[in-house]
C-alpha cells in the first residue's frame, strides 16, 4: 500500500503551494500517472481521500491523467506502444527497450479560488 | 459571486503550476545517498524480495564469507521487530534496524538519518534488508549501487510476470533455495524465461544459502563490485 506514501507526499506537495498563495478553496487537483507508474490508482484515490480528511483539499476533485506505455527500441531506435512492460518492437522483435512514457507520476497543478 | 458561502465576494479561479515529480523528495534523497556511497567508496547494495525468501540466510552466510575482507554495515528494514536484527547482531557487523510500522517498504530518507548516524567507513559494504514485499519497494530509490532481488524456488515460476516493477528496476536476481529443487516441481527454464522477459538486461545466479551451493558465483560477484570502488 505505498500509495499512502505517495498520497501523504501529495499531501505535502500541495500544502506547500497553497501555503504560498492566499487560497479560499481548492477545487481541484491534477495529477498524472503512467500505466508503468507501479500506482494502482484507484488505490491512490482511496488513499487521497483518507489524507485530504479536515484538510483544504477535502471537497477538491482529483483528476488523474493516465498515460499510455511507449518504448523506445534499444537495438532497431523504433518507438512503439507498450501495451505490457514486456511488450516487444514490432520491427524487429528485440525484447531490448527503454520505456519512454508510462512512468510517469507527476503532480501536475492545482486549481484554486482566491 | 463567491461560490463557497455566498457572500457576494468576488471569487477569482486560477491554476497553480506544480509540474513535478512526487517522488521528488524521496528521489532528492537518494540522490544525496548515492553521492555519498560515491565520495565514501561504499557499495550499497538494496535486497529486496518477497517475505520468506531467505533473505537473511544469504545475509548471514555473505557476512560469514565477507567479514575478514571488508567492514560491513547492515541497515534491517522490517514493520515489526528485531528478529533478523539479533540474527545478523551476532555475526560482529554493525546493524541498524528500521522498523516501518505502518510503512511497507524503506525510503531514501531513512537511509539518509542511518548514514547520518552511523558515520559508516570509507571503502565498506552496506547491505539494506528490505521490508519483504515484491510491490511497494520497487518504487523507493535507496540511492543504492545496485537493487539485488531474491526469489527462492517455493515462490512458484510466476513471480516476476506478476511483479514485474520490482524485476525491472533490478539489477541481479539470486534464485535461492535450490537445494529443494529435487522435491517440487519447478520450472527453471519457465521461471529464468519470465524473468528475462520483464528484465532483458538482469544477471542471475543460482544458489541456496543452506547448502552454499551457487554462493561462490554471488560472493565473486560481490568482490568484483567491491574491486570497482576506489
Amino acid at each position: 500500500m505505498h500509495e499512502l506514501s505517495v498520497a501523504l507526499a501529495i499531501l505535502e506537495m500541495a500544502d506547500r503551494e497553497v501555503g504560498k498563495n492566499p487560497v479560499r478553496r481548492v477545487r481541484e487537483l491534477t495529477l498524472e500517472v503512467g500505466v508503468f507508474s507501479g500506482i494502482d490508482v484507484e488505490a491512490l484515490e482511496f488513499a487521497l481521500t483518507m489524507t485530504f480528511r479536515n484538510t483544504i483539499f477535502e471537497e477538491a476533485r482529483v483528476r488523474i491523467i493516465p498515460r499510455e506505455g511507449k518504448g523506445s527500441c534499444s537495438q532497431c531506435g523504433n518507438d512503439f506502444p507498450m501495451a505490457e512492460i514486456w511488450t516487444r518492437c514490432p520491427v524487429c522483435n528485440s525484447p531490448a527497450q527503454r520505456i519512454i512514457r508510462g512512468e510517469e507520476l507527476r503532480f501536475l497543478s492545482l486549481e484554486v479560488e482566491d | 459571486m463567491c461560490e463557497t458561502c455566498g457572500c457576494g465576494e468576488p471569487s477569482e479561479t486560477h491554476t497553480i503550476a506544480v509540474e513535478q515529480d512526487i517522488l521528488y523528495e524521496n528521489n532528492t534523497a537518494a540522490q544525496k545517498n548515492r553521492r555519498l556511497f560515491g565520495e565514501k567508496n561504499i557499495l550499497a547494495l538494496n535486497l529486496v524480495s518477497s517475505p520468506g525468501s531467505g533473505k537473511t540466510t544469504i545475509l548471514e552466510r555473505t557476512i560469514g564469507a565477507l567479514k575478514g575482507e571488508i567492514p560491513i554495515h547492515v541497515i534491517d528494514g522490517d514493520q515489526e521487530g528485531t528478529l533478523d536484527a539479533d540474527r545478523i547482531k551476532k555475526l560482529g557487523v554493525g546493524i541498524t534496524q528500521i522498523n516501518t510500522r505502518s510503512g511497507c517498504h524503506l525510503d531514501a530518507m531513512m537511509i539518509a538519518t542511518v548514514l547520518e548516524k552511523a558515520d559508516l567507513p570509507d571503502h565498506s559494504l552496506l547491505l539494506i534488508e528490505n521490508v519483504g514485499n515484491l510491490v511497494c519497494p520497487a518504487m523507493f530509490d535507496l540511492g543504492e549501487s545496485s537493487r539485488v532481488l531474491i526469489m527462492s524456488v517455493t515462490e512458484g515460476e510466476d513471480k516476476p510476470v506478476k511483479y514485474p516493477y520490482m524485476f525491472r528496476t533490478s539489477q541481479l536476481c539470486l534464485v535461492n533455495k535450490t537445494d529443494l529443487l529435487p522435491y517440487l516441481d519447478y520450472n527453471m527454464d519457465l521461471a529464468l524465461e519470465n524473468m528475462m522477459k520483464v528484465n532483458p538486461r538482469i544477471e542471475y545466479f543460482l544458489v541456496s544459502a543452506k547448502s552454499m551451493e551457487g554462493m561462490d558465483a554471488w560472493l565473486e560477484w560481490l568482490r568484483q563490485e567491491i574491486s570497482k570502488l576506489g
